[in-house]
């Protein structure tokens, strides 16, 4: 037997009170996962579609400076060997010597008793193609030949070996300035010479 | 339907722990009750100070043993009104327009409305409501007594109205194929309800109450009201005349009541059944009776109720009668579910 309730509260009343239901559990296990999904997926698409714009601004840039960077790459290239090359023509400078001057130093130093039969300068230079300007260090050898005349011959060989090593672009030049052969013989005309032959070297090689 | 199913299971099992709190004059009656599938069990009770409607609303102190989620409320105030309505309406309608319902109540906007159908009538035959209206302020102050957390309200009834649930529960097989007359009468007003097979037929409102038999008795016999009281709950005088004299005239609109149902539902009333405060006077009762010419029976709110002996205060349990109107409403929220 129901009697009828004659409810004066109004709907706006009435307010849900108590534990939370097993529907609203229900719904919050099956949809905080499906949100957190969507909110993942949406969050990597946008990072993807940001990454793709920069990617495609990046690639717009990149077009805009590759032939800048090659350009400036070739002009790096150009200028290394450049300076090689002017290494090279520094160190091709200053392995030659300045054969004017070390004539001009031999004649002032020969004495008169003295008499040069043969005098040459030569180099080790054995390769067509230099690299660094290192290698264009060039090694001299002074081959000096020739007579001495008179009682005091051994003594003038002796001092012109002296004076030739003091001398200054001599000196600069070689490390060395050895005796290679003195020797005495008698000419046609009975007379007494001495000939001599010296050698000079660099030690280390190239000019000191 | 599994929803439906898992829906209507999990309202049940929302709804089964109920509060009825009764805002009477003299005091705030609350009571719990639970609902098994053995039946209802009164996990408690308790009588608290009346609520002052005048002051501001501050939160209604309930004991822990006796909260739960929910609670129904049953408003006793002198401003309320309860009445038959019956009116024609077309086949498909069942709510009537508040404004029809303020019209045949008579009040006016500040009122709170609203009606029941009871019958539905044949063809062109009017079809009858159940109609009520308190005061839209004490409603509203009734629902800042529970601004948050538990309990939250799930009605709002008027006790005269409320206690039938509690009536119908504990005496509704015994009285299911005859007229009866419900008197619930407490401090100041007595309701009436006539029950026919169960239908609420007839209901009326009277400003009957103790205080007036008291003050009565207390002129007539030139004691104090607290004297007064014993007297009347002792029945060591004889006091009937007195009674018979303040009762006249209600007893006279009950007797046009009694008549007019007798007439039209074509039986006589088989019983009266007394409860509320004013019940507690076994002169009220007896005179009642007597006036009326049949025999007066009280009933208990807690009938085929059972009870948890440890939230049961014994001093009160003779004072069972006043919580019909709680009791009314918690069960009522019960059956409603």
């Amino acid at each position: 037997m129901i009697y009828p309730r004659v409810n004066m509260l109004k709907k706006g009343e009435l307010r849900y009170q108590g534990t939370v239901s097993s529907k609203f559990i229900f719904l919050c296990m099956v949809g905080i996962p499906i949100v957190l999904v969507l909110l993942v997926s949406g969050l990597i698409c946008s990072y993807h579609a940001s990454i793709k714009s920069q990617l495609k601004s990046s690639q717009a840039l990149w077009e805009n400076l590759e032939p800048r960077l090659n350009a400036h790459k070739k002009g790096a290239r150009g200028l290394v060997i450049n300076q090689n090359i002017q290494g090279l023509f520094k160190g091709w400078e200053d392995s030659c010597i300045s054969f004017i001057s070390l004539l001009s130093e031999v004649q002032d130093v020969v004495p008169e008793t003295v008499q040069l039969t043969r005098l040459s300068i030569r180099s080790d230079q054995t390769r067509s193609r230099y690299k660094t300007a290192a290698d264009l260090q060039l090694d001299y050898q002074l081959n000096l030949e020739g007579i001495a005349l008179g009682s005091q011959a051994e003594k003038a060989v002796i001092s012109f070996q002296k004076d030739l090593l003091a001398a200054e672009t001599m000196g600069a030049t070689f490390d060395s300035l050895k005796l290679a052969s003195l020797r005495k013989r008698i000419d046609s005309k009975g007379e007494t010479i001495t000939e001599f032959r010296l050698t000079g070297g660099a030690i280390d090689g190239g000019r000191k | 339907m599994f929803k439906k199913v898992t829906s209507e299971r999990h309202a049940h099992s929302r709804f089964s722990d109920l509060i009825g709190i009764d805002f009477s004059t003299t005091s705030t009656k609350v009571v719990r009750l639970k609902q098994d599938t053995e039946g209802l069990t009164l996990m408690g009770f308790d009588m608290l100070p009346p609520i002052n409607f005048k002051e501001k609303a501050v939160r209604l102190p309930i004991v822990r043993t006796l909260s739960s989620n929910y609670c129904c409320l049953a408003y006793t105030g002198s401003q309320s009104v309860v009445r038959m309505i019956h009116t024609y309406i077309d086949a498909e309608v069942e709510v009537l327009p508040d404004l029809k319902i303020r019209e045949s109540l008579n009040v006016a906007e500040e009122f709170r409305v609203s009606a029941q159908l009871i019958k539905r009538g044949q063809g062109r035959e009017d079809s009858s409501f159940l109609a009520a209206a308190i005061p839209n302020d004490d409603a509203k102050h009734l629902m800042e007594l529970f601004p948050s957390g538990p309990p939250s309200p799930l009605s709002l009834e008027i006790s005269g109205l409320s206690f039938v649930h509690a009536f119908l529960h504990a005496r509704g097989k015994e009285c299911a194929g005859s007229t009866v007359c419900l008197l619930d009468a407490g401090e100041t007003v007595c309701h009436c309800v006539f029950l026919t097979n169960g239908l609420v037929t007839r209901v009326g409102k009277m400003p009957v109450g103790a205080k007036m038999l008291r003050k009565k008795v207390a002129k007539d016999l030139g004691v104090d009201d607290e004297l007064a009281t014993r007297i009347l709950e002792d029945a060591s005088i004889n006091i009937s005349s007195s009674i018979s004299e303040l009762l006249a005239p209600f007893i006279k609109q009950l007797a046009i009541s009694k008549e007019f149902i007798e007439r039209h539902q074509g039986g006589r009333i088989s019983q009266v059944y007394v409860s509320g405060g004013l019940s507690l006077f076994p002169s009220w009762g007896i005179e009642v009776g007597q006036l009326l010419g049949m025999s007066c029976q009280m009933w208990s709110p807690l009938e085929r109720i059972e009870s948890e002996s440890a939230g049961i205060p014994v001093d009160k349990l003779n004072q069972v009668t006043r919580f019909s109107g709680a009791i009314g409403a918690a069960i009522g929220g019960l059956e409603a579910q």
